[in-house]
């Protein structure tokens, strides 16, 4: 074969239509669970193809599951297996059995309708979920109310079309006669979605659904792992104003606050933070990930601490207080850059960029505490922190140490061996 | 006849701890008087200087930091390479003794194998105590010069690391009772510290690659190393030490006895062995 004929055949080779195709992925029929489930601060939709046999929830938290008849594929470019619910999306239904450690079923639950509503009713991520009686009537009264409002705005239209009629009245009469056209309706509620709520304690449970029939749905046994904190601690976002844009976080009570001798005011915003094994909490955002070890251990930043105030303790006694304020930070100019934080004011700046505890460097002071305190003068446990201002650098003393050890040594050793000759010269004089 | 076994008949099961007193008073004098013990301290205050220079010097440049007690990690340092380096100590003045011939002749005087062993262990336990004592004075001393604070942490940690330091010296006396030679139990000691280091710096490792995202191909790995990482750390003294720190860090003090009672077994059991071992099959070279 010449040269020729082979280029020839690579080229119609790549242009054939074989060679174009995309690889598309192979779709199957498959038994899944979806979980709504709650991380401590909002609700994350997970999904279980039988591939992903563990489904992660938080202990004593109430979520949703969800069996259902859809097409699962493996997504090689995420490396994970994906649900295409837009081809199939069947309901399944039945009962959900709960098994402990031995196999015995501790729960049996039935399918309920649920929401997730947030407080107004926008979805947003303080959303909470309401189950059964309380999610039915919840969303009646939402539509009662919707079903209102459209009433009372077709009233007004009504009302402003027989005033605007014949030209008699312009817009502007009309509409100081009738009032303002009702405001538009922005709440939005989702109907009802069916599911099983479940809430369990810590441990390793093993689930499955059973049919109508009595029979274990297939493909439907799953393993639950309900996890819980290993700690719970108040976690602090420090927030230097020099750099505010990076701040340190201080999870523990044992984290020292170290500032330099040039340190400047500090911002604080304490949290409830909790602490998670590291491939746990993953499973429940994400049950496919990988990236994630379980020898590892995460502080989770929660809900911020409202109601609460600082207290400055230093030698013993309350020397400042800090309260929770908002703040504007405006960059300085000039090629030094840099920030300078500044109490917020609607005059001046048109937004919050910062709301915490401003906590000033105290001069000649250290080391001194700080303690979170509620309004009821109770102290909040885990919510104390020490702050230190650390030296310069390491001062020459400091290297003075090394040389301690090294000449103890040295001395004990030329001593042995002084005394190791003399003895040897002592035997050697006597004869031995 | 095996010379060890030739005085024990007759002899009560409880250590003569005049002769154990003996072993060990001329142990630890032989150790003050090396320099090695000294250089080994040295070590680990230059560490720690790196550590605290390296910390101030992150004050300075970002004006404030959040740090975990400054003074744990070279503890921890100090406390592994110092444990190590007894513990090696330890095996090879067993198998020096050995090899010169010096157990037989002290065996067929008074002296019996856990009397021989025991004082060795307890010399070696009382040099790395006060190895850690030094290093802790000096410690307090930093603490006042740099402003860092000094944890009353430390203080568990440490005692936590005189009962990982006995585990790692008897298992150290016990690999010099398997082997007849200086080479032998140094390749002993070292295969064995070299191959729970690797596999416990294989599953970090991994566990950062895999964490960045870009080999996940690399899970399965990284989960069978874990797994048998998990395995090592009931057999390294060591990782007693490190997952005992992290339970006094969180407070969680029947965690931190429970890892002291394990040591202590750990040491005890190694030294039971080792005396078995000795006696089984003597001390001639």
């Amino acid at each position: 074969m010449t040269r020729r004929t082979l280029v020839l055949w690579i080229a119609l080779l790549a242009l054939s239509p074989h060679a174009a195709q995309a690889d598309a992925p192979a779709k199957h029929r498959e038994f899944v669970w979806g979980a709504t489930a709650f991380t401590g601060q909002d609700y994350n939709g997970v999904f279980s193809p039988v591939e992903v046999p563990t489904i992660y929830l938080l202990a004593g938290q109430t979520h949703m599951l969800t069996p259902r008849q859809t097409l699962v594929y493996y997504w090689p470019i995420d490396r994970e297996y994906k649900p295409d619910w837009a081809s199939l999306n069947e309901e399944v239904g039945g009962t959900v059995e709960i098994l402990d450690h031995y196999e015995r079923i501790i729960q049996r639950i039935t399918r309920q309708p649920y929401i997730i509503q947030s407080p107004d009713m926008q979805p947003d991520p303080a959303a909470r979920l309401l189950v059964g009686d309380a999610a039915t009537s919840l969303y009646q009264a939402y539509v009662a109310e919707r079903e209102a409002y459209f009433k009372q705005v077709a009233a007004y239209d009504s009302q402003l079309q027989q005033a605007l009629q014949g030209g008699k009245a312009t817009q502007a009469d009309a509409t100081a006669k009738l009032g303002q056209r009702p405001p538009a309706f922005t709440k939005y509620l989702a109907a009802p979605n069916q599911g099983f709520a479940l809430k369990l304690a810590p441990g390793v449970y093993g689930m499955r659904l059973r049919d109508g029939a009595g029979q274990i749905v297939r493909d439907s046994q799953r393993t639950l792992i309900s996890i819980a904190p290993r700690r719970t601690s108040i976690s602090y976002a420090v927030i230097p104003e020099s750099k505010w844009t990076v701040p340190e976080a201080s999870d523990e009570a044992s984290q020292v606050i170290y500032y330099s001798a040039h340190g400047a005011t500090l911002y604080l915003d304490p949290a409830i933070s909790q602490e998670y094994n590291q491939r746990d909490y993953a499973g429940l955002q994400h049950p496919q990930d990988t990236t994630t070890s379980a020898s590892r251990w995460m502080w989770v930043r929660g809900p911020r601490v409202d109601a609460v105030h600082i207290e400055i303790w230093a030698h013993g006694q309350r020397v400042g207080q800090a309260e929770r304020r908002a703040y504007s930070v405006t960059q300085l100019p000039g090629a030094a850059l840099g920030y300078k934080v500044v109490p917020y004011d609607m005059a001046v700046s048109p937004q919050v960029d910062l709301e915490a505890f401003e906590v000033p460097a105290l001069a000649g002071v250290s080391p001194y505490t700080l303690r979170l305190v509620r309004a009821d003068g109770t102290v909040v446990p885990g919510g104390e922190r020490t702050l230190v201002r650390a030296g310069d650098g390491v001062p020459a003393q400091a290297y003075g140490l090394l040389v301690l050890p090294l000449m103890v040594g040295l001395t004990l050793h030329i001593r042995r061996r002084r005394v190791r000759r003399r003895s040897l010269a002592e035997l050697a004089a006597a004869g031995i | 006849m095996k010379a060890s076994m030739r005085y024990v008949r007759g002899r009560p099961p409880v250590p003569d701890w005049h002769i154990v007193r003996l072993i060990n008073m001329q142990a630890l004098r032989g150790l003050i008087r090396s320099p090695s013990i000294y250089i080994t301290l040295t070590l680990g205050l230059v560490g720690t200087l790196i550590a605290l220079r390296n910390s101030l010097s992150i004050v300075n440049s970002n004006f404030l930091t959040v740090l975990f007690e400054p003074f744990i990690a070279p503890l921890l340092g100090m406390a592994l390479l110092g444990s190590l380096f007894i513990a090696l100590v330890a095996s090879l003045s067993v198998a020096h003794e050995r090899e010169l011939g010096l157990l037989e002749t002290l065996f067929y005087g008074p002296v019996r194998a856990r009397e021989y062993l025991l004082g060795k262990h307890l010399a070696h336990l009382t040099a790395y105590v006060g190895m850690l004592a030094a290093f802790l004075m000096a410690c307090l001393l930093l603490s006042w010069l740099t402003h860092f604070a000094l944890s009353p942490l430390l203080l568990p940690i440490g005692g936590l690391a005189v009962a990982d330091t006995f585990a790692l010296i008897g298992l150290g006396i016990l690999m010099a009772t398997l082997t007849r030679t200086i080479r032998g139990t140094l390749f002993l000691f070292l295969s064995f510290v070299l191959g729970v280091l690797g596999i416990h710096a294989a599953q970090v490792i991994l566990t950062g690659i895999v964490s960045s995202q870009s080999f996940t191909s690399l899970a399965v790995l990284r989960d069978t190393i874990t797994a048998l990482d998990r395995v090592v750390n009931w057999l390294s003294p060591a990782a007693y030490l490190l997952q005992g720190t992290d339970a006094a860090v969180r407070g969680s003090w029947w965690e931190v006895g429970w890892y002291v009672v394990a040591a202590l077994f750990y040491g005890s059991s190694c030294q039971v062995l080792a005396v078995l071992r000795l006696q089984h099959t003597g001390v001639l070279r």
